[in-house]
């Protein structure tokens, strides 16, 4: 009976069992909470582009003189197909398909998700110009090869092999999403005098109506250098 | 010796009740933190101005090659939001020796515009040395931009010491206050070759104010040359259209899309100012008589005009890439699910203590 616990100890401790009770409660509440949520098939917006910058390397160099690269050659490469595209940073290494537009004028995309596409009817990477590989962000069941491209930095080296045995490298120089109503075709895809890489893939919210996301992620990378190939021992 | 075990029994509910509910709210912090944090932004770079080339990084002495280029992307967009990309490559090297030996080039990007360049100044002024520098501006601007005239002071009080004339070949001589690019001053006057100053200003406007400062008081010694450029291109971004809804037609026969062909390498000629003269005479003839280190600097005055190919950048897709089918985004949150697991274990763990303390006190009541 309650009347037995008095104002003595035992009126002070009650029944302290209702705490457990109630904690457990509490627990079942927010765990099932967490579980349902985190087992609901929904959707959640792709996040945008890491906002942080990196300085170069190069710049934080001492001596006047720099040390370059042995083999490197002038900053402009000849035209040649990309054959592979490296991003260590996301750890990377992936061969490349061609591709063109279609017949509305709008650029092709990858058939495979797992490969990128080079847009063959630009500069190819090294060249002056705007260089274009496209990919695929995700599938219909999980991520595709670029699904990590958003984490991309200033700074981060990306390689692209050439079919002529020629590397060009590039460093990320800013990452960004645009809304596809708001898509910069000419920023893209236009040459601003430079040899530039520019990375396009997804992101942003998806829509299930249309099954596509809203926005697209660019990556923005300059060229740095241009490796030959390593020549055969005589 | 009930209440010693009921005492026994409650402070060990309670010290057990403390360290669950710092645990939970641990976990719960956890979990906050991992959904509502996201990584740092660590404040844009604030690039204003662009500056290389200049001492005490680059020397004052003899006998070297100097070639530094600097393009300046600044971009504002429709909303106007304005960012910049500063591709700057140093290269530093014996006189004679070409780029890209002894190069390093930097990328750096801000959120604000670029609105200043030095380069080049003060440098290499002990005989025997060439310096070429250049300076390219872009612009990417909305369509309405303002734009405002390019004002020039170059190649004044440069070239003298003797030597075969002309020795400047300046596009215009100008002398400017306040001008929009200062450049080639009281530069290479040691003496020496015919045609050692050479500088030119491309474009003839300018949508956002570049100061540019660059090749004054520099390669003054004897036999050393200045060639330096500056450039300014606009590009101008068309607004986004609207597309219009138009009345469907009838369909008609499908016909073969003509897609471009792809370009073998073609474009236009590249490098501008190509006009290579190679008037680094190493002798110093007329001049102060400091002989350049290799003595080998022929053809260092000017480089040669390669038509390198440029790619096409005349095909431009239509519309947004559809690179994204949603798998990812609506597939299951680890994080979450983990989350939840963890808490319905306390739970568990909870009931067990409440079982448990009920069974004593029920005990002890009996």
């Amino acid at each position: 009976m309650r009347a037995d616990h008095g104002p003595g100890a035992e009126g002070r401790v009650g029944r302290p069992w209702r705490k457990w009770w109630v904690l457990t409660v509490a627990l079942l509440f927010i765990g099932t909470g967490c579980v349902v949520l985190g087992l609901r098939h929904d959707q959640h917006p792709l996040a945008g582009p890491v906002k942080t910058q990196r300085v170069a390397k190069a710049s934080g160099t001492k001596s006047p003189i720099a040390p370059v690269k042995a083999n490197a050659i002038p900053l402009i490469a000849q035209r040649s197909t990309p054959t592979e595209l490296q991003i260590p940073a996301i750890g990377l290494a992936v061969s490349l398909s061609t591709l063109g537009l279609n017949s509305d004028g709008t650029v092709q995309v990858p058939t495979d998700i797992q490969q990128p596409g080079w847009f063959r009817l630009g500069p190819s990477p090294g060249q002056i110009g705007s260089a274009v590989i496209l990919g695929h962000v995700d599938s219909y069941q999980g991520p595709a090869v670029f699904f990590k491209l958003r984490s991309l930095v200033a700074g981060d080296l990306i390689t692209v092999n050439l079919a002529d045995g020629n590397t060009a490298e590039f460093k990320v120089t800013s990452v960004a999403m645009y809304l596809k109503t708001n898509f910069p075709d000419q920023a893209v895809y236009g040459s601003r005098g430079v040899s530039a890489l520019q990375l396009v893939t997804c992101a942003g919210a998806f829509d299930t109506q249309t099954g596509h996301y809203l926005s697209n992620i660019v990556v923005y990378s300059s060229l740095v250098a241009l490796v030959p190939k390593a020549n055969p021992p005589s | 010796m009930t209440r010693p075990l009921t005492r026994l029994a409650s402070d060990m509910a309670r010290r057990c009740f403390i360290l669950s509910v710092v645990a939970i709210t641990a976990i719960g912090m956890l979990v906050i933190g991992g959904f509502v944090g996201t990584r740092a932004a660590s404040a844009a770079a604030s690039a204003p101005a662009a500056a290389q080339c200049d001492p005490p990084a680059f020397p004052t002495g003899a006998g070297f090659q100097v070639s530094c280029t600097v393009t300046i992307d600044n971009t504002v967009t429709a909303a106007g939001a304005t960012s910049s990309t500063v591709t700057a490559t140093s290269c530093l090297a014996a006189a004679g020796v070409l780029p890209p030996s002894g190069c390093t080039t930097t990328v750096d990007t801000a959120n604000q515009l670029v609105t200043s360049v030095n380069q080049c100044n003060g440098v290499a002024d002990g005989g025997g040395s060439n310096v070429t520098c250049s300076v390219s501006v872009v612009n990417t601007i909305p369509t309405g931009t303002a734009t405002s005239g390019v004002t020039v002071n170059q190649c004044v009080g440069s070239g003298g010491g003797g030597g075969t004339q002309p020795t400047l070949v300046c596009a215009p001589v100008a002398s400017t206050t306040n001008a929009t690019v200062t450049q080639c001053n009281g530069s290479a006057n040691g003496g020496g070759p015919s045609t050692r100053v050479q500088c030119d200003v491309t474009g003839a406007a300018t949508a956002e104010p570049v100061t540019i400062n660059q090749c004054n008081g520099s390669s003054n010694g004897g036999g050393s040359t200045v060639t330096c450029t500056a450039t300014f291109t606009n590009n101008v971004v068309a607004l986004p259209v609207t597309p219009t809804t138009t009345a469907p037609t009838a369909p008609t026969a499908p016909t073969a899309p003509t897609a471009p062909t792809a370009p073998a390498g073609t474009g236009a000629a590249g490098a501008t100012g190509a006009t290579g003269t190679g008037g680094a005479g190493a002798t110093g003839a007329g001049g102060s008589g400091v002989t350049g280190l290799t003595g080998t600097a022929a053809g260092a005055g000017g480089s040669t005009a390669t038509a390198t190919p440029t790619g096409t950048s005349d095909v431009i897709p239509s519309g947004a890439p559809q690179t994204g089918f949603g798998g990812a985004s609506r597939s299951h949150n680890g994080d979450l699910l983990l989350a939840g697991l963890l808490t319905l274990f306390g739970a568990t763990l909870a009931m067990t203590f409440a079982m448990r303390c009920r069974r004593t006190f029920t005990v002890q009541d009996d």
